[in-house]
């Protein structure tokens, strides 16, 4: 080997481990979460006082074995309403969605519903037609197109922003400014320690996720004062769910004493053995009631079950069951 | 060292290692480096004057009325100029051309009355062209990359991205390498039929349905892909419509087996065959 062979060999190297040794810097400078955790750049756009976010891989969920004996299953109704949001929207949620992210911020749950982040191949042109033909009016924010629904008044319209190519979100109009806002700022979720911690201890390779204070979930104002009372106790949750032939999902809660704790271990146990009893001789039921495990010890608990595909034939045929909840 | 030994010919991976140190520098200052230092030069020239541009104030491109970011353009530009066009351009010139310019240039007699495997000079020759592109292709990929993602972006998030691109380059050079060593081995034209596989067969069935594209070196490159492809074309359109993505290990498996296939094909075709050197 000549010599200038080896000089540009070893030019060429350098260059490599250079840039390779930059990327490192960069990334234990300024970002060593970046390779552990490889946060969604939809966080950007989550208001840093979100005290929940939900998260559900769409694509694998539709491809599964699961979602296909739920369609199967799936009132006319629910296909109509498919079929109507892609009318108005130009969006197929079977074809076009990866993935769905959501913040809930106290304001979102007040009225109005959070925005809602969609991450998949969105044909903008056909979106922003669809959308036209149905009375909704364009307009620009900080440089975003964003679609305002016909229906509603001022910023508590509903609406469309194309936020990144591939990125899409839909909410209530002041919501999703505020998303555009928070990204612009970088004042998003990710500076909030408390749930990015509970986030980052949530099982991100699960199919779909929920993590936040239980006291900001939606409908939480509605339960009865009993339930209220039990889960008041709960501080923080983080749900995760796999979904493929069967759904298989684990509850983890961290209440604000031990003794809140055991009560709640206590309830959850007893509501296990109440349903037990009540299944009877069902096997299927039965089933689904013998994968619940319930364990956790101080402040924690953790609930983990598994839903075979038989209860899902089973809430077909009893009809009319959560399944019909897309 | 007994005399048995020191007669004895050298084994394979010996006899390899030699011929690779001959050919790199061979390889590497021929005109054919001209033409991959255009090849990988153009994009590098590209990352310069974008970075140029932003920098003295210039907006960014917009494509579907969306800023388009540093990241997106570098992974754009490794899908558009490397992963579509450097590596498998660079393979078919260099790849077909490892036996085929020594039987053109009537010196693959002096190769192959050396005491040494016959197979050794394709595989050595084979190695001397895989570490002559990476040293060129790989720097250059650095080089955009720093240029082009911190518009917009930050290195430290697009990191993961670069160690995977910087391995899938590595792995499409070495299997259409190994795909054309094949084919100047046992083609007589052999630059004219690589270059009709990747512009011709590999465009066309792509963009086709159906099970043709398993044929195909590309497919299993896509599963490896680590960005978004771009969807602002029609042909991307189609190829989305029809796009089948192969999962990680298929893709590695195959590409594995390809390789492998096709080395020992091109070494044992290397190895039976009688060259006739036109007088």
């Amino acid at each position: 080997m000549s010599r200038r062979t080896r000089y540009f060999l070893l030019i060429s190297g350098l260059i490599v481990v250079g840039g390779l040794g930059t990327g490192l810097v960069a990334v234990y400078s300024g970002g060593l979460s970046a390779l552990r955790t490889q946060n969604p750049s939809e966080f950007a756009y989550i208001p840093a006082d979100a005290t929940a976010v939900a998260y559900a891989d769409v694509r694998h969920i539709m491809d599964s074995e699961f979602r296909q004996r739920l369609r199967a299953a799936l009132s006319e109704d629910k296909a109509k309403a498919k079929e109507a949001f892609l009318t108005e929207t130009g969006i197929d949620i079977e074809r076009d969605i990866d993935t769905v992210i959501a913040g809930l911020t106290p304001q979102a749950m007040a009225g109005g519903g959070p925005v809602v982040l969609l991450r998949g191949r969105f044909d903008a042109s056909r979106v922003e037609q669809a959308a036209v033909k149905h009375g909704a009016t364009t307009e620009e924010y900080k440089g975003k197109r964003l679609l305002r629904a016909p229906e509603g008044h001022g910023d508590s319209q509903t609406g469309i922003a194309f936020l990144e190519s591939g990125l899409v979100a839909l909410g209530p109009m002041d919501r999703i400014k505020q998303a555009i806002d928070s990204a612009e700022r970088r004042e998003s979720i990710t500076s909030n320690a408390e749930l990015m911690k509970l986030i980052t201890e949530v099982d991100r390779s699960s199919d779909a996720w929920v993590a936040g204070r239980l006291e900001n979930m939606p409908g939480h104002q509605g339960w009865p004062d009993a339930v209220k009372d039990q889960l008041g106790a709960v501080q923080w949750f983080a749900l995760s769910a796999g979904v493929d032939r069967a759904v298989t999902a684990k509850l983890r809660a961290e209440a604000r004493d031990v003794k809140a704790a055991d009560d709640l271990r206590g309830v959850v146990n007893g509501a296990i053995s109440m349903a037990r009893m009540m299944a009877g001789k069902d096997a299927k039921l039965g089933g689904l009631l013998d994968s619940i495990q319930a364990t956790g010890s101080g402040t924690e608990l953790e609930v983990s079950f598994t839903v075979p595909p038989d209860v899902i034939d089973l809430m077909a045929t009893q009809g009319g069951l959560p399944l019909h909840a897309q | 060292m007994n005399k048995t030994a020191a007669n004895s010919p050298p084994g394979l991976i010996y006899a390899a290692v030699r011929i690779f140190d001959l050919s790199l520098s061979e390889m590497l200052w021929s005109r054919r480096t001209v033409f991959m230092a255009l090849v990988v030069g153009l994009p590098v020239v590209i990352a310069l004057v974008v970075r140029l541009l932003v920098e003295v104030g210039a907006p960014l491109p917009r494509v579907e009325r969306m800023e388009v970011t540093g990241p997106m353009i570098f992974g754009l530009m490794i899908w558009a100029f490397f992963v579509r066009f450097s590596v498998p351009v660079l393979a078919v010139f260099y790849g077909t051309s490892l036996i085929a310019d020594e039987v053109e240039d009537r010196t693959i007699t002096y190769l192959f009355t050396r005491p040494i495997p016959r197979e050794a000079v394709l595989i050595g020759k084979y190695l001397a062209y895989l570490v002559c592109t990476a040293c060129v292709v790989l720097p250059a990929v650095v080089v955009v990359w720093l240029l082009i993602v911190p518009i917009g972006g930050r290195l430290a998030d697009s990191f993961v991205d670069l160690t995977k691109d910087l391995a899938l380059l590595v792995m499409g050079l070495a299997v259409y390498g190994a795909v054309f060593a094949l084919v100047g081995a046992r083609f007589k034209r052999p630059l004219l039929a690589g270059l009709f596989f990747i512009f011709g067969w590999e465009v066309l069935v792509m963009a086709l349905p159906g099970s043709f594209r398993l044929f195909t070196v590309a497919h299993y490159l896509h599963g490896l892909v680590p960005h978004a492809m771009p969807g602002d074309s029609t042909l991307s359109l189609l190829q989305s419509l029809f796009r089948e993505v192969p999962s990680l290990a298929e893709s590695l498996i195959s590409l594995a087996v390809i390789e492998v296939a096709c080395l020992l094909l091109a070494a044992r075709s290397v190895a039976r065959r009688e060259y006739v050197l036109e007088q």
